[in-house]
């Protein structure tokens, strides 16, 4: 029976003829197979989009709040710096038309006064240096009656590097007596040591469930669409079954296909996150006054490595182990493991995850609410 | 040689309590047309399935070239389908994502030839089948005809020593049927494969050879050829 | 075995005697002919299984010649009617265009011999599905044969082919439809 001895098989090109072909299959299956190429890259997108957002959450609040400790006026005697000529400094806030104003009332001492980041020149008596969100409003008509209140000259803007966002209102203003004024201080610097974001499990959790929420719809378009496009992937695999492809085979032009799917998908998150990162800069969410720099919204590059890894690998890895438990017969005769019926528990995993992640965190979150209330009194 | 080509014998094989196959039995010998006749619901197809190693029966045995099929594991049985065997079903058996040339391409691939070979080489067979015209259309963008052309031009690419066809033309008009039946049956004598032909049409099984009946799961055979 | 149940009745020349004379005379309306020339052409169009005979020729020609519907338009020196050109007359063209506009009356068979065959066998006990089995051979073996020579075959001969071959189909629907009810069938035979 020398027809039925399998000849040695050039393994490693059959391999790749069995990938490529998968590829095949994915990409110019005529308008139903772009149909579902499109399903599937803008479903894995969408959670790459989400999944990146999320890892930037951090760096993007660390680095608001970097700039804003780095301009900070010290509340503490600070010590004496030779050469330099202390100022007298005290912050103020203030609200015209419903937005929020802050700023520091400076008085120099003498020529060498220190300089907050982003500003050339501390502004003398009756001199201004201001945002550029706060320079534009005042020359708007919408600034007509806030004009009054800055009537001293301006000699310069204050450069992102000493901003929290794009749209902070801040403003540097000369006064006469600030020494006397109430909260000043005199200081030879500006700014006071950056802390660590205190709150990083309760911040974490909140991503966490923000991502969730985000991504539950995802994972309902994903599954709603590879549940739909199961039919014609099932027949498809039948019928390469058919021409004689084995078992091993199918599972590998599979995992060609999910690649495909998986990788585009990953083009397309970064895609829209990058979409996302340019459009962030011309909101002005009230959460995050002065709204956020683009350049702040950095993803954690090593989450970003993983995601990039895990994405397409969990894409191919669940292809396989979908067949693994649907057998698909020459006929498209599909086998079904007996298990029909589905886990209850499965479905019950997050909201009991995201109980268990409230309550560890519980405690802390009312402990730091009195700590904040407190403060602000 | 010596014996038939493929052997079927008493072939029980049942999809609930009612049996499909009950006892069923056939013999093929090279180069031969068997047409396999019978009324719906009979068996062919079922009994075809269980010839081509597709469908494992209940009991029974079925041998190709004196090996059991049912002692061969699934990749044995893959590269005999691939290899050995041909198909030509009523419709569906294309894949809908590829065009007619790499659809007859396709078992050559699968067996790890070179594109350029295998493509050359499933362009011949879609000329030698009158479709050549149809070569990048998807299965979708044909005609039921040329599909089917297509579908035989496949069946032969790998030079098969069995082509299985059921209802090849069952979704065809009588001109596309005859047409079908008159390329397959010369291509099948040409290469000296022999074909299984499950019809429910006089006028297609007067293609064969001899026929087979196939009732209530029992077949006959008439005229057995030594 | 009776003509309406052999599978020859099919292939055995496709006029039949009484329409010989109607196709000669289409075959007329082409333009005058001689005897000799009529039988080669019917021959070459018609024969295929059985040409014509000369004395059926000529005969059915004077019969056409007393009813009026050819004449005689010329005659060449010498003896015989071989010598004698024929020419439709108006009637005769008449009667062609009549006949092409008339259809032929489907023939229903409905009391075949294999009919009666089949309730012959169920009455007296013996295996009807037999006689079913043999006569579906019997067709299907023709078939084969017509099929094969459709396959070599010009146009014509398929066509021919053809038409015999969707009849034959057509039979053995009948005995498959039959060999399904042969148990109603014999409930009803026993009654
Ligand atoms: N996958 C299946 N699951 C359940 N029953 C089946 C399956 N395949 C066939 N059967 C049953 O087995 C019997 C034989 O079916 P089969 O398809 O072999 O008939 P067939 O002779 O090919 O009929 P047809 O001429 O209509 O194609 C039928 O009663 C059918 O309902
Ligand atoms: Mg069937």
């Amino acid at each position: 029976m020398t027809m039925l001895r399998l000849r040695p098989r050039r393994r490693l090109r059959q391999w790749w003829i069995d990938l490529m072909l998968g590829i095949r299959l994915a990409v110019g299956g005529g308008r139903a197979g772009w149909g579902r190429l499109a399903l599937t890259a803008v479903g894995v997108g969408l959670g790459v989009t989400v999944l990146l957002a999320a890892t930037s959450v951090s760096h993007m609040l660390q680095a608001r709040d970097d700039r804003g400790y780095a301009r900070a006026v010290p509340t503490s005697e600070s010590a004496k710096i030779p050469g330099v000529d202390p100022v007298y400094a005290a912050l103020r806030e203030t609200t015209f038309d419903d937005r929020d104003f802050e700023g520091v009332i400076v008085q120099k001492t003498g020529p060498n006064a220190p300089l907050p980041p982003g500003v050339d020149r501390l502004p003398d008596v009756g001199e201004v240096v201001l945002s550029p969100a706060l320079r534009q409003l005042l020359d708007s008509p919408e600034g007509e009656l806030l004009r009054p209140r800055f009537p001293e000259r301006v000699v310069g803007t204050v450069d992102p590097s000493g901003l929290t966002g794009p749209h902070e209102l801040f403003f540097y203003v000369g006064v006469p007596d600030v020494a006397g004024s109430s909260g000043s201080a005199v200081t030879y610097h500006f700014g006071r040591p950056s802390q660590p974001r205190y709150l990083d499990g309760l911040l974490w959790l909140l991503i966490a469930l923000g991502s969730v929420a985000l991504l539950m719809p995802v994972v309902v378009f994903v599954a709603t669409s590879t549940r739909l496009a199961a039919a014609a992937r099932d027949r498809r695999l039948a019928a390469l079954r058919l021409v004689g492809a084995d078992g091993e085979q199918v599972r590998r032009i599979a995992a060609g296909e999910a690649f495909v799917g998986a990788l585009v998908g990953l083009v397309v998150g970064v895609g829209l996150f990058a979409l996302g990162r340019a459009i962030v800069p011309t909101l002005d969410p009230p959460a995050l006054r002065g709204g956020i720099f683009a350049a702040d919204v950095r993803p954690d590059w090593t989450l970003v490595a993983l995601i990039l890894v895990v994405v397409p690998v969990l894409a191919v890895v669940i292809a396989m182990f979908s067949l693994r438990r649907v057998m698909i017969e020459p006929l498209g005769v599909v086998r079904r493991a007996r298990n029909q019926r589905r886990r209850l528990w499965w479905r019950l995993v997050p909201p009991v995850a995201g109980v268990a992640l409230l309550a560890s965190q519980g405690g802390r979150l009312s402990q730091k609410t009195r700590k904040k209330a407190s403060n602000c009194r | 040689m010596s014996g038939p080509l493929l052997e079927a014998m008493d072939l029980y094989k049942s999809f609930g309590p009612t049996p499909a196959l009950d006892g069923a039995g056939m013999s093929l010998w090279p180069g031969e047309v068997v047409a396999v006749m019978g009324p719906s619901g009979s068996g062919k197809s079922t009994l075809l399935h269980c010839l081509a190693g597709i469908l494992r029966p209940d009991s029974g045995t079925v041998s190709y070239n004196g090996t059991e099929l049912s002692a061969l594991s699934d990749v044995a049985r893959s590269e005999l389908r691939r290899t050995e065997f041909g198909f030509v079903f009523q419709f569906g058996q294309l894949v809908p994502e590829l065009t007619s040339l790499e659809n007859v391409a396709l078992p050559l691939r699968l067996g790890g030839m070179r594109r350029r070979e295998a493509e050359q080489a499933a362009t011949e067979w879609l000329e030698r089948l009158e479709v050549a015209d149809v070569a990048g259309k998807r299965p979708g963008e044909t005609s039921g005809g040329q599909g089917q052309r297509v579908a035989v031009a496949r069946a032969l690419v790998t030079r098969p020593k069995v082509v299985f066809a059921d209802e090849p033309t069952g979704a065809l008009d009588s001109l596309n049927g005859e047409r079908v039946m008159r390329l397959l049956v010369a291509a099948a004598k040409d290469t000296t494969a022999a074909v299984v032909l499950v019809t429910h049409e006089a006028r297609v099984a007067a293609y064969s050879d001899r026929e087979v009946v196939v009732r209530d799961g029992k077949s006959t055979q008439v005229e057995l050829i030594p | 075995m009776h003509q309406g149940y052999s599978p020859k009745v099919y292939t055995g020349g496709t006029v039949v005697a009484m329409s010989i004379g109607l196709t000669l005379l289409g075959l007329l309306e082409t333009g005058p002919r001689h005897g000799y020339d009529l039988k080669r052409a019917y021959d070459e169009h018609f024969g295929q299984d059985r040409p014509l005979h000369y004395g059926q020729v000529y005969s059915t020609l004077s019969r056409l010649l007393r009813d009026g519907l050819v004449e005689v338009d010329g005659v060449e020196a010498g003896e015989g009617p071989e010598r004698k050109r024929y020419a439709i007359t108006a009637s005769g063209v008449t009667d062609v265009r009549d006949w092409l506009v008339t259809p032929e009356r489907p023939e229903p068979y409905l009391h075949s011999t294999l009919y009666t065959k089949v309730v012959l066998a169920l009455m007296s006990g013996r295996s009807a599905a037999e006689v079913l089995d043999v006569q579906r051979g019997a067709h299907l073996e023709t078939m084969r044969t017509l099929t094969r020579r459709k396959l070599t075959g010009d146009l014509a001969d398929q066509l021919i082919c053809d038409h015999a071959l969707f009849h034959l189909e057509a039979d053995l629907r009948w005995l498959e439809l039959t060999a399904a009810r042969l148990d109603q069938l014999s409930a009803e035979v026993r009654r």
